[in-house]
């Protein structure tokens, strides 16, 4: 297809496989988020699973194993940020942007030491196209001819709906992010969801930067992630907590990454550093929309967001 | 076994705070130690090569006040918003346009003489950096727009415009991916001590104007109040909107002087390299030095001396830059650790049960 609806298609294309990483760590980062801890180590943790991931599949040839490697990397070191927040009731703004600050140290260290620039990626995931729905004329062929990482994201999106909307840990969870002392009554352990919750945003976490590095862009390069931690953070805000609302975001969200290459292809005038700016203005933009318009009517945010919960203790 | 439980305590001794910063420093130097140890280096060597690099010799000890310059500006900046508890972490996205912002007066039309250039380039660095802090301030004061994650997006935007006028309009004739040098007249004045320039005298002045105008004044009283009790502070009829985005916007604009020192002070050109993470070594700092303007000024000497004394092992024992960024890191990490113990008392259980009786 050429001109307008093949420049579409493509986008479109493009968008779900950037949408994919940022989904997978918005989706650990609403769960985290629901059982009332805010993560902004997501941008660290993302690095620290690219890393991993990159260098775990290229020392075993293969590709699981780097999946793996980078979704324990990213939930072990998201325990920081448990212990800290949970255990250790710790500021959590500070404690998330200590984990970004100590992952950007950490994974360039794990970089330079194994001269990982130098190293071409020994193998990625593919596109896959899914028999039958791969030839559906435009959305089939721009939507179904992804790798496995993608598919896997939207689909945990809604294995993640699921989880917390239908099950008993997810009302369980819910109910700690929402008024822990009631959960605590109730004989939940607060402590205990919390800490699953963190770790289970590290591995989702992990998993998004092993999108990155496995996947997306094959390869490792310092600083990689280039701010997709914080604009998976603010996909969580702007998909009002819902993995559903998220995954829509994610496309969206996603577009902005791909017009940039896409646009160079079509031979633009603006230079390329402005096109590079466009998830970073668009994610403001989009966020500016709709918290506006959310103001006075109550946001989504859980109630006890952001709050150490300590037993004995009042407010 | 003894059972401990935590009383909490409404204010912190003194003593206590600075015990708690100093073993959260010795914690992060023992983390760091076991990292070289991990490379083969000897920590103690390294350690001890560390402090001669960055206070042992004259040189060293000009170079770490270098350091120092932009990480006090930037630690001022996240400190100020901090103040009124909004959370600034894009100084190093306002320190970019800062630097930007001089860069392009600098390079621009000539200017009659130094005063005029100096005057210029402060002015527009300074509002640059309130520019760009000051969108996300009114972002937040108008649509409840978090500004911690709007700010730190802002950085890579600051990023790729300083990178379009570098390989573009500003890149230098020969062709190397950095603007041509500054006309003698705009860079500032040398102080004959190494690469010691005039722009140390900027940032103590602004350390202690700012010291002044959160100790001193009415302004300085009504963001502490509007930052620990909103309620309060509305109820008393103060503006909260409008400090939202003057707060904001000053602390930019502190952020964008850092640029200023930097590209004036220092380089006299816009480098390669103009992204240097003083301004996520800010929000360390300004922890570090629970956002006391002096306390901060302290904290950016020393950890000037560890970027300098950091680049004297990379040389010297091919210590990796990335070890001091890991160093740095973990500060904040046992910090936060040892607040803690700041907040809460630890007692046996049953001297806990003695004192609810």
């Amino acid at each position: 297809m050429d001109g307008w609806p093949g420049f579409l298609q493509s986008v479109l294309a493009a968008a779900a496989a950037q949408g994919a990483p940022l989904l997978l760590v918005a989706l650990g980062e609403i769960i985290c988020e629901r059982a009332g801890v805010l993560n902004l180590g997501a941008e660290g943790m993302m690095l620290m699973g690219a890393v991993c991931g990159f260098a775990a599949c290229n020392a075993g040839s293969s590709l699981p194993a780097g999946a793996a490697a980078a979704m324990l990397v990213g939930g072990a070191f998201s325990l920081v940020h448990a212990l800290l927040s949970v255990t250790f009731r710790a500021n959590q703004i500070v404690s998330g942007l200590a984990l970004s600050i100590l992952g950007l140290g950490l994974s360039s260290f794990i970089g330079e030491r194994l001269d990982l620039v130098m190293q071409p990626a020994a193998m990625s995931f593919g596109p896959i196209p899914i028999p039958f729905a791969s030839r559906i004329p435009f959305l089939g062929e721009a939507l179904f001819r992804q790798g496995v990482l993608t598919y896997l994201a939207y689909a945990l999106a809604a294995a993640a709906w699921f989880m917390l909307f239908r099950t008993r840990l997810g009302l369980r969870i819910r109910s700690v992010g929402e008024s822990p002392l009631t959960a605590d009554a109730m004989g939940v352990s607060v402590p205990a969801v919390r800490w699953l919750c963190v770790g289970i945003g590290g591995v989702m976490a992990g998993l998004g930067g092993a999108c990155l590095s496995l996947s997306l862009s094959p390869g490792w390069k310092e600083q990689m992630t280039a701010g997709r931690g914080w604009v998976a953070i603010a996909l969580v805000i702007f998909g009002n907590w819902h993995p559903g609302k998220a995954a829509l975001g994610a496309l969206l969200f996603g577009a902005l990454y791909s017009l940039d290459t896409r646009l160079q292809a079509r031979g633009t005038v603006v230079p390329v550093q402005f096109l590079q700016m466009v998830p970073y203005l668009g994610t403001i933009a989009f966020l500016a929309a709709t918290q506006g318009k959310a103001e006075g009517r109550g946001v989504g945010a859980p109630e006890a967001l952001a709050r150490p919960y300590i037993r004995e203790e009042k407010e | 076994m003894i059972a401990f439980a935590l009383v909490k305590r409404p204010r912190p001794p003194r003593a206590l705070r600075a015990g708690v910063a100093a073993a959260s420093v010795l914690f992060a130097l023992v983390l760091g130690g076991a990292v070289m140890a991990a490379i083969g280096v000897n920590p103690l060597g390294a350690y001890a090569a560390l402090c001669r690099g960055a206070f042992g010799t004259r040189y060293g000890l000009s170079e770490t006040v270098v350091k120092a310059v932009p990480l006090l500006f930037c630690g001022l900046s996240v400190s100020l918003a901090l103040r009124m508890r909004l959370w600034n972490i894009g100084a190093e996205g306002q320190y970019v346009v800062g630097a930007l912002a001089a860069s392009l007066v600098a390079l621009g039309p000539p200017l009659p003489g130094r005063a005029a250039y100096a005057i210029v380039m402060l002015a527009a660095s300074f509002a640059a950096g309130a520019f760009w802090a000051g969108v996300p301030g009114l972002l937040r004061a108008r649509f409840n727009v978090s500004e911690i994650i709007t700010t730190l997006l802002m950085n890579w935007v600051a990023i790729h415009l300083i990178q379009f006028f570098v390989y573009g309009p500003l890149r230098g004739a020969d062709g190397f991916p950095f603007t041509r040098p500054f006309p003698p007249a705009a860079c500032m004045a040398r102080l004959g001590w190494g690469r010691m320039h005039a722009g140390v005298f900027l940032a103590a002045g602004a350390c202690a104007l700012l010291h002044f105008l959160l100790a001193r004044t009415t302004w300085g009283f009504e963001i502490k109040v509007i930052g620990d009790s909103p309620g309060c502070a509305r109820y008393a009829g103060m503006a909260i909107k409008k400090n939202i985005v003057a707060v904001m916007a000053l602390a930019g604009g502190l952020a964008g002087l850092a640029g200023l020192c930097q590209v004036a002070g220092v380089e006299c050109r816009i480098p390669r390299e103009v992204f240097a993470q003083y301004g996520y070594t800010a929000i360390i700092l300004a922890w570090l030095a629970r956002a006391a303007p002096f306390g901060v000024a302290l904290v950016a000497l020393l950890f000037g001396g560890l970027l300098t004394g950091g680049e004297m092992i990379q040389i010297e024992l091919g210590v990796p830059l990335s070890v001091i960024n890991i160093l740095t890191g973990s500060i904040l990490i046992f910090l936060l650790a040892g607040d803690l113990f700041l907040d809460h008392r630890v007692v046996t259980r049953r001297a806990a049960r003695g004192t609810e009786q």
